[in-house]
């Protein structure tokens, strides 16, 4: 025998289940771009080399907040732009770049001096310019951009000012940290652009003005949380939620909140004359970059500030290049440093990891 | 009786085939015992006292609505006869004899119903293909324009060589053109299929009513809704098929209509349709592994696109001899744009949206019962169309590719404000676009990401029109028709390009232009019979004002006459018709304001409007044959030459390279024969048969194409060189054409019963074979800028495809319902509608591909460190973490030149397989 054939109901039932049926299969998915980035560096290890560029890496700045090391690096182009990346704090690929891209920046030299990424991707960062081949530049600002998209930006502050209760005017903002929703605290320094040659590169120096606290939604609102003259470089712990900075190799702390600085290690104590290159901060912990002539040989370490004292960290003296500005990850286990080498002078950024 | 019934026809035929939405009921009623004529017998139609017989027992019934009908006729002494289900057809007659049988002897009435030849009505001047509903549901077509298309002469939007837009749209007799980018643009609505009762596609002498139109009409008449509440919901979709033959389609639609109050009715529609890859391409897959197209070759991303529509009419008879009727419909389509040069990060690239409304309202005045016999037809409507393309944010898809929400164009209120000083400046939110890392070959090269291209392009057009028509019968033998129309139009345009940058060198200043034009027509025409000899002779007068506010400018009216005159006789078994008409149309509208870019040659270059332009016109004359063979089957002759004048085309603009101005410049001819065989649908199953031979020449291919030959002074105007007639081929001369529909449908009973089910019972199927030569383009040398052949002297290679459409009835709870099955391109042929101008076919050159990637390494010879989101392992061919020299970078530009240029739209669609579901209730 047969089945019957489903009655009135159950024809609707089958036509309507048929219908169902179709409606519920996924439609394929068009093609996509292949994924090519990667999140560890290309020769894993305790140390491993973070970029292998021909140019320049330089400033890693930890933006804790997004697991990130935001550093500046240049393209090549023929305007010599200093851009801005986000790099994961395990190396790999970059994340993202900032670049100048408005319609005219072709006829300038534009610098992305410093970044800083907050929870929700809001990216605060400097935007110095210049004309092509003039090494001072004639325009400077902080930015604001949300979601990290600068064609969202919004002015914070102009730069290459003077600002009341400084000194001299404010060219260059560094260590730029997110310390609030709306508020930004960063080392506001002068800028000294100089050559020791004719044929000699330009060189930059930074001299630390004072520790300010910026509100993002104001304008031109430098507020003073103490003049730190003679700093040049800036870093925050969010563990203890303090600053660092470094004033003539010494390390100095400083509360989220303001207040006197406190030494936390004088370099003129060390007994192998190592001078402080370099600072970072996390997980609770201080960390320098070294360098010093020993034994006919420029040698470098990082090492870990325990006290008064400096230990060093192991495995990371090297006679093959220096240390220097450094960034550490909010637990305190990793480093991204800058290295330049011995020989050739370039400047890349590494990866240490630090054993508790 | 021969004689009477045609001459009767002869009275009834009045009305011009094309482009209406009423047709005429015919017929003559004799004594079934004697059959003597009966006099005065009233017919009714659809219950109303319509017409009453003369002395030889005829009758006519003018402006009967399009659709089903039924008829009555009633006398005393005679048993009362009616018929229901007459189908009456826009612009045709349809005959109704009627035997009645007397009261007194117990005959059975008997009624005799057929449509008066339409192949061999004389008064039929037209070359009219005609579509009807049950071609729309029969064959594999899904729109009104792919049954269009199945036409003779008919190649995309262009009939009978002609340039797209140069023909006209008429919905239920009311005139739609999108006057301001026709040529280039859509009309911006969409009549679903299940809205239309039957649609004509006329190629030569239409009628002197209508104008804005050079080459052809396309004529629908919709429905009108029926006196029981009926409808139809479908759902197709392609989601069952795997893979690249799943592209993403899912349509719905739902129809319905019925009395609402007393004889009161409405049609009510919703067409829901939406694609993943709206615009697919049969190009082959990509050689190289590492191209994510070399494994899912379709659906395209950002390649989705989707249409609403919906519509509804009311008809609303007003007495005995007013019907009014409502008529309103809006679409929208709105389409993600692939751009080859966002394969890598395509979110970026642009989308376009096209929103389209019309509301008609139409008062008809039915002629009476005695008297003259005047038909009246007074139409207003009102038809708006505006048009955006640009940045748009990535679709969010909620169902298929229905996103369920407008697409919003970046900087559109700019755009609505056309504020050209604002626009000036670099626009917030646009960002310039970078080379993309995205791509496998990571180089900065060809590929852009990051941001849109920046461009903006807005047009809204909007008319006002008003039609009025009279068609009045002189006695016997004779018919006027006479009337006009007036159209009030707007414009509004406006265009930006890389919105991230301010305006000025590089970067032509934004767009911007608003003007009223008017265009009016008015005509007369006559047809008379003598003997077998039909005579039909009209003038029309089109006029077209810019309108005093375009360039702050006040502008001469043009005026143009337009005589049109055809003569036909019947021959034994044949008509013989011969016409010559002069047809004329305004210009796009488009082609009198400046343009920031030019969306159709790509080329960047500024192009300034021309407000003077004046008529395009084209003179045509035909002689055609009509043949019936056999009872069901007929052949149709037609031989026709046309003379193009005055088409625009672009002119250089003094010597600067990068300006042109648009002339009324170009002159060309068409010469052409079509021969089309038919047997009718009999005995489940019909045929066509559509061959067509032309040449379509002009002095330039398109209006965008530089006339090189003349150029225009600036500061006079003049004209610095004298035109020489030296014709190319049109950008639609196909030279040969051939089209073959066949359908049938198997009875009840056929096929094997396999429980209890005969699956191939009622199953009906209909193929088309389509078979094109190829279309011209013009050679160019390796830059793609200077021509190195004539325009348009080389040819693609032939096309043809094959459809299907398989559909089986089955009934579910009482109500019809189906399963179709409609399969496109079977053979999944790789058609080439177009190709790469500098080397003749799809690819690009070892040599320009080389060129490509020398140029690109050479902007961009750094070093790519591994840390760079452009690294590529496998490139890293020293493992030094860095892709750096030529021999490591080179193949990665050269790869990344090979990806940019392979081709994709140069191909037609792949096989098209949907699975349809549908309900009758």
């Amino acid at each position: 025998m047969f089945p019957s054939c489903p009655g009135r109901h159950g024809r609707l039932a089958v036509v309507a289940l048929a219908m169902t049926v179709l409606a519920a299969c996924d439609h394929s998915d068009p093609f996509t771009a292949p994924e090519t980035r990667v999140d560890t560096p290309r020769v894993p290890g305790s140390i491993a080399q973070l970029t292998y560029s021909l140019l320049p890496d330089r400033s890693p700045v930890a933006s804790p907040a997004a697991g990130a090391v935001l550093y500046q690096f240049e393209t090549g182009d023929a305007d010599r732009d200093i851009c801005l990346a986000a790099l994961p704090f395990t190396g790999g690929t970059r994340l993202r770049e900032w670049c100048a891209t408005d319609g005219q920046e072709a006829t300038r030299a534009d610098f992305f001096a410093v970044g800083a990424l907050a929870e929700d991707g809001t990216l605060a960062y400097t935007q110095h310019s210049s004309l092509v081949f003039a090494p001072i530049p004639n325009a400077g600002a902080l930015y604001v951009a949300a979601n990290g998209d600068p064609s969202r930006r919004e002015k914070v502050a102009d730069l290459l000012r003077l600002y009341p209760g400084m000194p001299s005017p404010v060219d260059f903002l560094l260590g730029l940290t997110w310390t609030a929703a709306d508020e930004l605290t960063a080392l506001a320094t002068t800028a000294n652009i100089a050559r020791a040659c004719t044929s000699c590169p330009w060189d930059t120096t930074y001299v630390g003005l004072a520790v300010v606290r910026i509100r993002t939604t104001e304008t031109n609102q430098l507020e003073v949380v103490t003049l730190v003259p003679g700093a040049s470089q800036l870093v925050f712990d969010p563990t203890l939620r303090r600053f660092a900075f470094l004033r003539d190799g010494d390390v100095w702390t400083l509360p989220a909140t303001g207040g006197a600085p406190t030494l936390a290690y004088d370099w003129n104590a060390d007994p192998g004359g190592r001078e402080v290159v370099g600072l970072a901060a996390g997980g609770g912990e201080l960390f320098v970059t070294r360098s010093w002539f020993e034994n006919e040989v420029f040698r470098s370490d990082i090492a870990r500030i325990v006290g008064t004292t400096a230990i060093a960290v192991a495995e990371t003296q090297t006679t093959q290049g220096t240390w220097q500005r450094a960034a550490a990850s909010s637990d305190g286990r990793r480093l991204v440093l800058e290295r330049r080498a011995r020989v050739g002078g370039s400047i890349d950024l590494y990866l240490v990891g630090v054993e508790p | 009786m021969i004689r009477r019934t045609l001459l009767l026809a002869l009275v009834a035929g009045a009305l011009p085939l094309a482009a209406q939405s009423t047709g005429t009921l015919v017929g003559r009623v004799v004594d079934a015992s004697s059959d003597r004529a009966v006099h005065r017998a009233e017919v009714r139609l659809d219950g109303r006292l319509r017409a009453v017989t003369d002395t030889a027992g005829a009758y006519v019934i003018r402006g009967v609505p399009s659709g089903t009908h039924r008829v009555a006729v009633s006398w005393p002494g005679f048993r009362a006869a009616e018929r229901d289900g007459i189908r009456i057809r826009p612009g045709e007659v349809t005959r109704v004899d009627v035997r009645l049988a007397p009261v007194a002897v117990q005959l059975a009435d008997l009624t005799a119903v057929g449509v008066l030849d339409p192949v061999l009505d004389p008064l039929s001047p037209q070359t009219a293909q005609r579509i009807t509903s049950e071609d729309l549901r029969r064959l594999p077509v899904s729109s009104l324009e792919d049954a269009i298309a199945l036409q003779a002469g008919v190649v995309g939007e262009s009939y009978r060589g002609g340039r797209a837009g140069q023909q006209a749209f008429l919905l239920d007799g009311f005139g739609v053109k999108n006057q301001l980018d026709a040529s280039t643009g859509s009309v911006g609505i969409r009549i679903p299929q299940d809205l239309i009762s039957e649609a004509s596609l006329v190629t030569n002498g239409f009628s002197a009513r209508y104008g804005q139109a050079i080459s052809g009409l396309v004529n629908v008449g919709t429905r009108d809704g029926g006196e029981q509440w009926r409808g139809r919901m479908a759902y197709e979709t392609d989601r069952p098929m795997a893979g690249t033959a799943d592209l993403g389609l899912d349509r719905l639609v739902l129809q319905a209509d019925g009395p609402i109050a007393g004889r009161v009715t409405a049609v009510g529609i919703i067409d829901l349709s939406a694609r993943l890859d709206f615009d697919p391409v049969n190009a082959p897959a990509a050689d190289n592994p590492r191209d994510p197209r070399s494994v899912t070759s379709r659906p395209l991303p950002h390649n989705s696109g989707e249409t609403w529509t919906a519509g509804g009419k009311l008809t609303i008879p007003m007495g005995e001899r007013f019907i009014a009727r409502v008529f309103g419909l809006k679409s929208r389509e709105q389409q993600y744009l692939y751009d080859q040069r966002y394969k890598y990060e395509p979110n970026f690239a642009p989308g376009r949206r096209t929103d389209g409304t019309l509301m008609t309202g139409h008062l008809q005045l039915l002629p009476g019962t005695a008297g003259t016999p005047i038909i009246g037809d007074l139409r207003v409507g009102y038809f708006d169309r505006e048009f955006v393309r640009g940045t748009v944010d990535a679709p969010d898809y909620r169902f298929g590719a229905f996103t369920g929400s407008g697409m919003t164009i970046q900087g559109e209120a700019l755009a609505r404000a056309r504020d050209t000083v604002a626009a000036r400046g670099a626009q917030p939110g646009f960002e310039p676009p970078t080379f993309s890392s995205a791509s496998p070959w990571g180089v900065p090269a060809f590929f852009l990401g990051g941001a849109s291209q920046g461009d903006i392009a807005w047009n809204r057009f909007a008319e006002l029109r008003s039609q009025l028509d009279f068609s009045i019968g002189l006695g016997s033998s004779t018919d006027l028709y006479v009337g006009g129309m007036v159209a009030s139009q707007e414009v509004e345009t406006f265009q930006r390009i890389a919105a991230w940058r301010p305006t000025g060198g590089e970067i032509p200043g934004a767009t911007a232009s608003g003007f009223s034009p008017t265009i009016t027509g008015a005509y007369i025409e006559a047809q008379t019979r003598v003997s077998d000899l039909g005579f039909t002779a009209g003038v029309r007068y089109d006029g077209f004002d810019p309108g005093d506010d375009l360039d702050n400018r006040t502008l001469e009216a043009r005026r143009t006459i337009n005589p049109r005159i055809a003569v036909s006789t019947v021959l034994e078994g044949a008509t013989v018709v011969a016409s010559i008409g002069r047809f004329s149309q305004p210009p796009d509208l488009q082609f009198l304001a400046d343009a920031a870019f030019d969306d159709t040659t790509r080329t960047g270059r500024f192009r300034q409007g021309n407000p003077n332009l004046g008529f395009e016109q084209a003179t045509q004359f035909e002689l055609s044959a009509r043949l019936r063979l056999r009872e069901a089957t007929s052949l149709r002759i037609n031989v026709y030459t046309k003379t193009l004048d005055g088409l625009v085309s672009t002119a250089p603009l003094g010597v600067n390279p990068d300006s042109s101005i648009f002339l009324n410049a170009d002159i060309g001819n068409v010469i052409g024969g079509e021969v089309i065989f038919e047997r009718e649908r009999r005995d489940g199953w019909g045929a066509r048969i559509a061959g067509v031979v032309q040449r379509a020449e002009a002095t330039v291919s398109n209006a965008f194409e530089l006339q090189r030959l003349i150029r225009i002074d600036p500061n006079t105007g003049d004209t610095l060189a004298a035109p020489a007639r030296a014709n190319f081929p049109l950008d639609f001369d196909r030279r040969l054409a051939l089209v073959a529909t066949v359908d049938g449908e198997l009875n009840p009973s056929a096929g094997p019963r396999i429980l209890g089910v005969r699956p191939l019972g009622a199953l009906s199927a209909a193929a088309v074979l389509r078979f094109g030569t190829g279309l011209p383009y013009s050679r160019t040398d390796i830059t793609g800028d200077s021509l190195a052949a004539e325009p348009n002297g080389s040819r693609l290679p032939s096309q043809w495809t094959m459809d299907l459409l398989f559909r089986r009835p089955i009934r579910i709870g009482g109500m019809d319902a189906g399963l179709y099955l409609d399969v496109r391109n079977l053979t999944n042929r790789r058609n080439e509608i177009s190709t790469r101008r500098d080397t003749g076919n799809p690819f690009a050159s070892e040599a320009t591909i080389s060129r490509l990637a020398e140029e690109a390494y050479a902007a961009s010879p750094q070093a790519i460190p591994f840390e760079s989101p452009r690294y590529r392992g496998w490139a890293d061919t020293n493992g030094d973490g860095r892709i750096s020299g030529r021999g490591e970078l080179f193949p990665l530009f050269e790869a990344a030149a090979r990806d940019f240029t392979q081709p994709l739209f140069v191909y037609g669609p792949p096989r098209l397989i949907r699975f349809g579901v549908e309900v009758v209730f």
